[in-house]
């Protein structure tokens, strides 16, 4: 009867699927066989021989699937020195793979190795999740200070630096030589980035002289920091109450305004930030380092743009973030993750990433190998900028402020309130929520 | 119907599989999330009672009431439309058209397609300056209309996009409710002489309507949990997409984007308090049109 | 004899007209729900620079098949096929079952709490579902199932909105059948599985039809409780193609529709069920 063959099929079914999950079971990094194992002493580059050789495989989760190959490499460099560790690279997109975390997190399943962005990193600091990184595992003389203080809180780090980007000017060629101009150099200021974009915005052919979309780190930041303002004051109040700050986030979004170069919010809302750039639809912007090499690789403009510093404000300044390697406080495998930890470390962990991945390695002359790949491009200039580059402004309660900064910005930009307005109540609101921090 | 012993042994041993299901995969979660709504909680932190804080928070806060609004406003363009389209290509493809099967399955494409062909199209179709809406506009003479960027038009344009992509559902579920019509009843209303309209309201109508009550309810469901088309539509950067934010888009933005998991919560619970009375309304409103055998 | 004639000529050409009508708008929806596809597929074809362009172009200037041969590397497909297959098996199954007996009895036996445990059903359809997610999480942990294909099923066991679809169904099927069945002494379970399945094949068919849908489209539940793609669902192993600041549309064009084909092919059979004639067998008297 119908019945019958339902609940026989059912039971078919089931029994299929559960050997089959339960050979799944053991493949899982959750090995509840807990392996013991031994490491010697040696903390550098030596292969460790283990006296347990049972194989462990660490989880190692990014999010970016082009850069996983790159990671990848770095995995299977680490297994050449530690033949017992295999690295399972796991890509979890951008839009989930906090949610993952955190499930993880709850769920004691977490990643043994993971890539760290300063937006979440306190979380994970509060409640203990993070491996503490020492100067026994990695030289942090090689490094960039400033990634580094990203992810140490309370003179402890937590975070292998991995990268780092800047923020430079991108200009479109064949529009320049169209018009018979110069291309950009280091000698450019504020009057005269402004005064080539007038001359090559161009309306009927649809041209942008300068695209200046709501964007803080590759936007307005760098402006605010050339001209002698910021973000967050030293004492933890908001820059805004500088006028060397409001006068630069005026000059950059005046080209929306004023001066009518660069499209409006509600266009960069619909086309996206640099669409019209990467169409060639616009002569200058600026942009970060990570995006280099995907316009290198994009047919539309390949060939067709280069970068250049950023001109000059009052000072010379950039932005500058990074990411970070994380290792699980609560993994099984403590001993491993210290060892890839520290292979991630080393400069040969960095040259690697610099040969393959899309990203500015961060150990000191690694960068080298990253500026080869862009040959017929000034791509130096990201590394060179370093020298002035001022982190990315973060605090606690930054998503907050993000969002304050955003909105009210946003509606000065549209004209609904005007600039006295609103850098007065952003600086009130941001006053307020910074408290809370304290 | 006749109440037997047995019935209350069946009843209940019946329905528990599935009523034990939800229990634990969804009503726990949601006491918890009841729970939470009481509490600050940045995800993995202990959290910490705030009482009704969370609440008062909510009421005083213009954005809530004015995400309320737009979440409304959005189901009722949507709701309706939808439900009635679904009706009337349900209708036409049950009838004798040749290939049927293939137009059934061209309308249930959308529903398979990636979501992200979906929005880069409709996006397209709206868009400002590219748009093949505001072309054929301008031949017209019309002006360019911002339909995604103006704060007025964003909710009538994503409830076109919801009730183009309802479409696929709606038939699926009322094409089901069509076959339970015999043919007989519209045999005799021919011989009676009533016009295609006639047999519509008076025969398909009321006997569709246990499934056209179903796909209300769903669809006034889904149009208030909306989250995913805005957040796929709008972006995070348009300026005026702030003005027209559903609740659940609010929400995300607190649970996962503030840290705020406490009162992500609360807004939660708002969400489904509107969704309780109006569902409330519609079952009760159920025995004034929906007809059961 | 002439009256006649007329008459019948008369209907002839409403008839026509009617049916042309109904041609034409089934056609013009036809083409509105196919852009979308075809869309997708123009855009598989395009160069990677090309597909985010503006002003976007509809035809690519040149055919980049290479999109198809990279997706198809990209991911393994095998796999995710082959999990997709078996969450959507068995999540009919289960679905089926626990939702027509449950829909069943709250359509046609009275008990006591019937309306407590009816609103939990509606409850659960209230209720966005990403606050069920952790907590799901957690669970599937302790059961040890994350990472395999029960896990991959374990939030779609049952269904609410299965339930009150059936539910809905039931409650419209003419209740003399049952009567009949009655009076012959049989049992609440005879009279479900003899008389009120085999009435209830579109609707089971419509919810197998949805079952599959959902359980295809679930995107955050496979990304979070797998850890490897090759333990994903397709929609989950193509989303992990996605990148932070951008993604290769193109290629992801290409692996969603390499995806998508089975779920439309199998649409295309068992929508036949959707016809009419279901023979109302019961007797009466």
């Amino acid at each position: 009867m119908k019945q019958r063959r339902l609940f026989s099929l059912l039971l078919v079914v089931l029994m299929f699927v559960m050997s089959f999950s339960g050979c799944a079971k053991e493949e899982t990094y959750e090995n509840s066989n807990g392996s013991k194992e031994n490491t010697s002493g040696g903390t550098d580059n030596e292969v460790s021989k283990t006296i347990n050789q049972d194989e462990i495989t660490l989880v190692f989760s990014i999010w970016g699937k082009v850069q996983e190959a790159s990671m990848v490499a770095l995995g299977e460099a680490f297994t050449e020195k530690y033949p017992n560790i295999k690295i399972d690279v796991q890509v979890t997109p951008w839009g989930e793979y906090w949610t993952k975390l955190e499930a993880g997190a709850i769920g004691k399943s977490m990643p043994d190795v993971f890539w760290m962005h300063t937006n979440e990193i306190n979380k994970y600091v509060k409640n203990d999740l993070l491996m503490k990184v020492n100067d026994s595992m990695v030289d942090f003389s090689k490094f960039p200070e400033h990634v580094t203080n990203l992810y140490t809180y309370e003179g402890e780090k937590y975070g292998v630096p991995k990268d780092f980007d800047t923020i430079a000017l991108f200009y479109n060629k064949e529009i320049f030589d169209a018009a018979g101009e110069p291309y950009p150099d280091n000698s450019w200021d504020w009057d005269k980035l402004l005064e080539v974009a007038k001359k090559l915005n161009n309306e009927e052919e649809g041209i942008f002289g300068f695209l200046a979309p709501y964007e803080p780190q590759a936007g307005f930041y760098p402006f605010v920091y050339q001209n002698g303002g910021t973000i967050l004051t030293e004492d933890k109040t908001s820059g805004f109450a500088l006028p060397e700050t409001q006068e630069a986030v005026k000059f950059y979004f005046d080209m929306i305004n004023e001066h009518g170069v660069s499209p409006n919010l509600d266009y960069f809302a619909e086309n996206g930030n640099d669409t019209a750039f990467s169409s060639g639809k616009a002569a200058m912007m600026i942009n970060g380092s990570w995006r280099i090499l995907p316009y290198a690789e994009n047919e539309m403009i390949a060939g067709k743009f280069d970068v250049e510093v950023l001109p000059l404000g009052k000072e010379r300044a950039t932005m500058s973030n990074g990411l970070a390697f994380s290792g699980s406080n609560i993994s099984d495998h403590p001993e491993a993750v210290k060892e890839f930890l520290t292979f991630l470390a080393s400069e040969e962990a960095h040259i690697i990433m610099g040969k393959t991945s899309p990203a500015i390695p961060a150990y000191q002359g690694t960068q080298q190998y990253w500026n080869e790949r862009l040959e017929g491009y000034n791509a130096d200039v990201f590394t060179e900028m370093l020298e002035y580059a001022v982190p990315v402004p973060t605090s606690q309660s930054k998503q907050k402020w993000l969002e304050l900064l955003k909105l009210t910005l946003s509606s000065y930009i549209q004209g609904d309130i005007n600039e006295e307005e609103a850098f007065t109540y952003i600086t009130e609101e941001m006053n307020e929520i910074l408290e809370t921090e304290k | 119907m006749r109440r037997r012993e047995s019935d209350i042994m069946w009843g209940l041993l019946m329905v528990s599989p599935a009523i034990i299901g939800l229990i634990i995969l969804n009503i726990i979660p949601f006491l918890n999330s009841v729970s939470l709504s009481f509490m600050e909680h940045d995800g993995l932190s202990d959290p910490i009672f705030v009482g009704l804080d969370n609440y008062k928070r909510m009421l005083e806060s213009k954005e809530v009431v004015r995400s309320v609004g737009s979440t409304l406003w959005y189901a009722l363009l949507s709701v309706p439309g939808g439900a009635f389209f679904g009706l009337v290509f349900a209708v036409l493809l049950n009838d004798k058209i040749k290939g049927k099967g293939i137009f059934r399955t061209v309308f249930f494409s959308p529903m398979v397609v990636a979501p992200a062909a979906i929005a880069m199209i409709w996006k397209w179709i709206f868009n400002t300056d590219f748009g093949i809406i505001n072309y054929i506009l301008s031949i017209v003479g019309i002006d360019k209309i911002k339909w995604l960027t103006t704060p007025n038009m964003i909710i009538p344009s994503l409830a076109i996009v919801t009730i183009w992509s309802s479409m696929g559902y709606n038939l699926i579920i009322l094409l089901a409710g069509l076959q339970g019509i015999p043919d007989h009843y519209y045999e005799a209303a021919s011989i009676d002489g009533a016009s295609p309209f006639r047999k519509f309201f008076s025969i398909t109508v009321p006997l569709v309507s246990p499934m056209l009550f179903f796909v209300l309810v769903t669809s006034m469901m889904n149009a208030i949990k909306q989250f995913d088309l805005f957040y796929v539509m709008l972006g995070s950067t348009s300026p005026s997409a702030s003005k027209a934010q559903t609740l659940l888009y609010l929400f995300y933005n607190y649970a996962f984007r503030m840290h705020e998991k406490g009162y992500a919560s609360a807004i939660v619970i708002l969400a489904f308090i509107i969704l309780l009375l109006i569902t409330a309304f519609q079952f009760w409103y159920e025995k004034k049109w929906v007809h059961y055998e | 004899m002439d009256t006649t004639n007329n008459k019948h000529n008369k209907l002839l050409d409403t008839i026509d007209f009617g049916k042309v009508i109904v041609y034409i708008v089934i056609i013009i929806g036809c083409i509105s729900m196919l852009i979308p596809f075809i869309w997708m597929i123009l855009t598989a074809f395009k160069g990677y620079g090309e597909a985010i362009s503006i002003p976007p172009t509809i035809f690519p200037k040149e055919i980049k098949w290479s999109n198809f041969k990279e997706a198809w590397t990209s991911l393994p497909f095998t796999n995710l096929y082959y999990n997709t297959f078996m969450v959507i098996l068995i999540r009919i199954i289960t679905t089926l079952i626990t939702s027509s007996l449950a829909g069943y009895a709250f359509a046609r036996i009275n008990f006591p709490f019937k309306k407590l445990l009816f609103s939990i059903v509606l409850i659960q359809m209230m209720l966005p579902p990403q606050i069920f997610i952790i907590p799901q999480y957690t669970m599937a942990g302790k059961l040890g199932i994350l990472n395999s294909i029960l896990g991959l099923v374990f939030p779609g066991i049952v269904s609410a909105f299965g339930v009150f679809l059936m539910v809905q169904h039931f409650k419209s099927i003419p209740i003399e059948l049952e009567e009949a069945a009655t009076l012959d002494g049989c049992s609440r379970f005879t009279i479900y599985h003899k008389i009120m399945l085999p009435l209830s094949k579109s609707s089971l068919v419509a919810l197998s039809i949805f079952t599959a849908l959902f359980a295809y489209k679930s995107l955050m539940w496979p990304l979070i409780s797998s850890v490897q793609v090759e333990k994903m669902t397709l929609t989950a192993g193509i989303a992990t193609l996605k990148g932070q600041y951008d993604t290769n549309f193109p290629v992801n064009m290409a692996a969603s529709f390499i995806a998508m084909l089975p779920m439309l092919i199998l649409y295309g059979i068992f929508q036949k069920h959707f016809i009419k004639g279901i023979a109302f067998t019961g007797t009466k008297g």
